[in-house]
């Protein structure tokens, strides 16, 4: 079992949170407050197939709720709002290192997913949902939700029966029929109920869902959004799931076969063929227009056999000294030093010719002369280092520069038009392994 | 002009320092003053506060009195602060007065630390400005310009300031061998100077700064200086040679240097005028470079509701009001989706910037597909290229370009210019030939792309 962690709110909760797997894309479980235990529920199947069948598929975070499991207790009339569940996944994100991620909630996690993407629209890659609701209680638009009368049933079942082995067996009745029959099963379901909320908790917090409406904020959940419901749902009929993928723009709805509510493992791999689109879009988020500078000492072998070691190594240290000073001056970020030579990226592409102009200038006095090359392309950020056919190209150009040459692709050319620098042509060129003949410009000083 | 309000920067390790910030011209410069400083009393001096004017009247001006000294905590004298400790107040007081960057003035014995600032900052350095100073105090074989023949010197001038700290006399033997032989018959200037002298310093930290500086040897940091230089002097400057000014200049690469008739050390008296006016053109040089160092790559993004006018008019003030509202939240979720960054709204229309020209293009696509629900349509334009920002707006060229395309897109219609079109090849994005057009108050022809998938 991973870790638990605590991650302190503004207002001084602690909230258990744990860092489930490692992955390329954030997944954030926002779990049913009924299952709301992370230690207990990995001790449960149905959950726990779930956990790993998230971790499979991304960086799975996961936390208890405040009030609920692992997390401080609130009690009573404290239970968390929607807004506050809302402001607890940003500080689980935050503390988690998670920039945005996809939101997987279940059942009751649903809503405050919605809620959150519709808050954080640029915090929420996507938005999956199993067995969700928008809104408590009956309404003339939505006669399939429970009626007052149904609720206070519910309550006082609660109020009479909650975290024991019969309770627990009617609810696996309408949340897992398949599974109700099995007793070691119903004591497990049990145990993490009794786990997650006191009675008097998961009283306060079946009575904040029953007054809960989230419907106005559908239309403004922008982030791509997958509704999935079991088609005979017993505790929250499928219409429900239908209206939800009907009232948010663009959301995809899965009618899953069979009268389950919540997850289970046998959901997660139904999500796979969203989260591949959602793969082929985020690639774009990725990328971002840069300006590449490449680097080269000139003849560095021969240099280095000429002066010997001990001068050479000397001539490097201030050599890379002049590189960084200028890419400090010029607002350049330093993505790695490759051999003798360095690649830089710029968010304006006078800046980085100007910078390859002051680094050539600049190591002259060194007794050594350096060749760079530029493009300004769509790069693919991945962490510190940058990659893509606009880095390849400007790598290719690099190449080509002769000794205290700054040589540049038509693009920069065209970019920095009015920028007052001067060009040359220098002829059009293959780039090894770049398709097309690229015409390049050598800068005039 | 009166004197202006004193501050207090906090350091890191919780220091207080006194500064002053005066004018608001468009490039800021951190004076790094010499030696004891007092930065009220500065102002009595009429030639003083005639200079710190005009420096004020093309630039926005910082002075600080460094830790121990004048206005600032005072610090025991065992803990005075070394080079590197003055170049973190410098900061502190850079990112009080909410100043990224600087030219780097320093003059006398606030050369050392400005020099050593330019080195190890370059990205807080716009310039570097150095006038009558310094960088080793012992001298060394190949820098012949000791500041004392021999420690026995040193030590009778340590007891003459100790016993004189403070008097008119110290003050007159001052100016007479060090700030200006020329004025040492001026009693106002030798007057003042004893004021501010006392003011600036008691007689032990005077002589406890004394020792420390006599280690200062910055040498080694010239040939990491990395930023435009000017370096300033007087011919018969009897504080520090001439020749050893010029020398420093000779080892930055691409300074230029000049001298001035004179035997004024102090930069205020004298003519200051030639000084400020090489200062002004150096000031303006960098400003230039600065500008083109604020320009960043961007996409530009243009939305407009079409009709506005019609449908207002149809929906009433109060329809028309919830209406904008609705559009807005639909645009302003959009971009977060695709992480714009939202410029301005006018009116009805939206300006955002992008730093991927695909991610652009793709929200501008999703707002148009978004707002038919509302019962209106929008135009977008959008464009790539340089724009400057002030004050984290974005301006320029390439804004108005992008402005007037989705000016003459059709309604539902997102169109592109050329290096756009050129610059998301790969990303799936379609396009096709929208034609050229002339754009209102923009050079040249366009080709234009519509986006159609």
């Amino acid at each position: 079992m991973p870790e638990t962690r605590f991650a302190t709110t503004a207002d001084g909760v602690s909230l258990a949170y744990q860092i489930v797997s490692e992955g390329s894309r954030d997944i954030v479980l926002v779990n049913s407050a009924f299952a709301s235990n992370m230690e207990i529920a990995w001790e449960f199947a149905p959950i726990a197939s779930v956990f790993r069948g998230l971790a499979a598929r991304g960086r799975l975070v996961m936390f208890d709720r405040r009030g609920a499991g692992l997390s401080d207790g609130v009690s009573g009339e404290r239970i968390p709002t929607l807004e506050t569940t809302v402001e607890d996944i940003r500080t689980v994100m935050d503390a988690a290192g998670s920039e945005r991620a996809v939101l997987f909630g279940i059942e009751d996690g649903g809503a405050q997913s919605f809620l959150f993407a519709a808050t954080y629209p640029n915090r929420a890659t996507a938005v999956i949902t199993i067995g969700a609701a928008s809104r408590g209680e009956w309404a003339p638009d939505a006669p399939w939700l429970w009626t007052e009368e149904q609720w206070s049933e519910d309550l006082a079942e609660i109020e009479r029966g909650w975290g024991s082995q019969g309770y627990a067996e009617a609810l696996a009745q309408q949340v897992y029929p398949t599974r109700a029959a099995d007793d070691r099963f119903v004591r497990d379901y049990a145990r993490l109920m009794r786990h997650s909320l006191r009675k008097v908790d998961a009283l306060a917090a079946e009575r904040m869902w029953r007054d809960m409406d989230v419907r106005n904020v559908l239309p403004l959940i922008q982030a791509p959004t997958l509704v999935m419901h079991f088609s005979d749902d017993r505790i929250e009929s499928v219409e429900e799931g239908r209206y939800l993928a009907e009232h948010i723009p663009g959301a995809r709805f899965l009618e899953l076969p069979g009268a389950d509510h919540g997850a289970m493992g046998a959901t997660v791999p139904q999500i796979d063929g969203f989260l591949s689109s959602l793969q082929a879009e985020e690639a774009e988020f990725d990328r971002v227009l840069a300006t590449v500078l490449f680097t080269d000492i000139v003849d560095s072998t021969r240099r280095a056999a000429t002066v010997g070691d001990q001068a050479w190594t000397q001539i490097r240290e201030t050599h890379d000294q002049v590189v960084r000073a200028n890419l400090a001056r010029f607002r350049g970020h330093e993505i790695k030093t490759m051999g003798d030579g360095f690649l830089a990226t710029f968010d304006g592409p006078v800046r980085g010719v100007r910078c390859a102009e002051a680094i050539a200038a600049g190591v002259e006095p060194l007794g050594i002369q350096i060749r760079a090359g530029l493009h300004t392309g769509e790069v693919t950020l991945e962490g510190d280092d940058v990659s893509g056919l606009g880095v390849a190209i400007g790598a290719r150009v690099g190449a080509l520069g002769g000794p205290s040459e700054v040589l540049v692709t038509q693009t920069v050319k065209d970019l920095v038009a009015g920028s007052g620098l001067t060009f040359e042509d220098a002829g059009e060129h293959e780039l090894k392994g770049v398709p097309d003949r690229w015409r390049l410009y050598r800068v005039v000083t | 002009m009166t004197v202006p309000e004193t501050r207090y920067a906090k350091t890191a390790d919780g220091v207080h320092i006194a500064y002053q910030v005066l004018g608001d011209g468009p490039i800021d410069v951190l004076f790094v003053l010499g030696w004891l400083t007092h930065i009220e009393r500065l102002w009595e001096e009429p030639r003083i506060a005639r200079f710190l004017d005009r420096l004020a009247s093309f630039s926005r001006v910082m002075i600080f009195d460094k830790r121990g000294v004048g206005l600032s905590d005072r610090v025991p004298e065992d803990r005075l602060p070394s080079l590197e400790i003055r170049m973190d107040d410098a900061r502190a007081v850079m990112d009080a007065a909410g100043s990224e960057r600087a030219v780097v003035l320093g003059h006398s014995e606030g050369g050392p630390m400005a020099t050593l600032f330019a080195a190890t900052y370059p990205e807080r350095t716009i310039g570097l400005v150095l006038f009558g100073t310094g960088l080793c105090w012992n001298g060394a074989p190949d820098y012949p310009w000791p500041r004392y023949g021999s420690d026995e010197e040193f030590e009778e001038l340590a007891a003459e300031r100790e016993t004189g700290w403070g008097t008119r006399a110290l003050a007159r033997r001052y100016v007479a061998e060090g700030f200006a032989p020329s004025m040492a018959d001026d009693e106002a200037a030798v007057a003042w100077l004893a004021d501010y002298m006392r003011n600036a310093a008691s007689p032990g930290a005077a002589g406890a700064f004394a020792r420390m500086n006599r280690r200062i040897d910055v040498r080694s940091a010239l040939p990491a200086i990395h930023v435009p230089t000017l370096v300033l002097a007087r011919d018969d400057d009897p504080d520090f040679p001439m020749e050893e000014t010029e020398w420093i200049a000779q080892q930055i690469r691409g300074a230029r240097f000049a001298s001035y008739p004179g035997d004024e050390h102090y930069i205020f008296w004298g003519d200051q005028n030639v000084l400020l006016d090489e200062i002004e053109r150096f000031v303006a040089r960098v400003r230039d470079d600065e500008a083109d160092l604020d320009r960043v790559l961007a996409t530009v993004v243009f939305t407009d509701i079409v009709d506005s006018t019609a449908v207002a008019a149809k929906l009433g003030d109060k329809g028309w009001k919830d209406l904008v509202e609705r559009h807005h939240g639909v645009v302003r979720a959009m971009l977060g989706r695709f992480r714009g960054a939202e410029v301005d709204t006018a009116g009805d229309g939206f300006f955002a910037t992008f730093d991927g020209p695909a991610r652009g293009v793709r929200c501008a696509l999703a707002i148009r597909d978004a707002v038919p629900d509302l019962g209106i349509q929008v135009r977008a334009g959008v464009h790539t290229g340089e724009v400057e920002l002030i004050a984290g707006k974005a301006g320029g060229i390439a804004v108005n370009v992008g402005a007037r395309i989705a000016g003459v897109a059709a309604p539902s219609e997102v169109l592109v210019s050329h290096t756009v079109e050129g610059l998301v090849s790969g990303s799936g994005l379609v396009f096709e030939d929208a034609g050229e057009h002339e754009l209102k108050g923009v050079p040249d022809r366009w080709q234009l792309y519509r986006v159609v998938g």
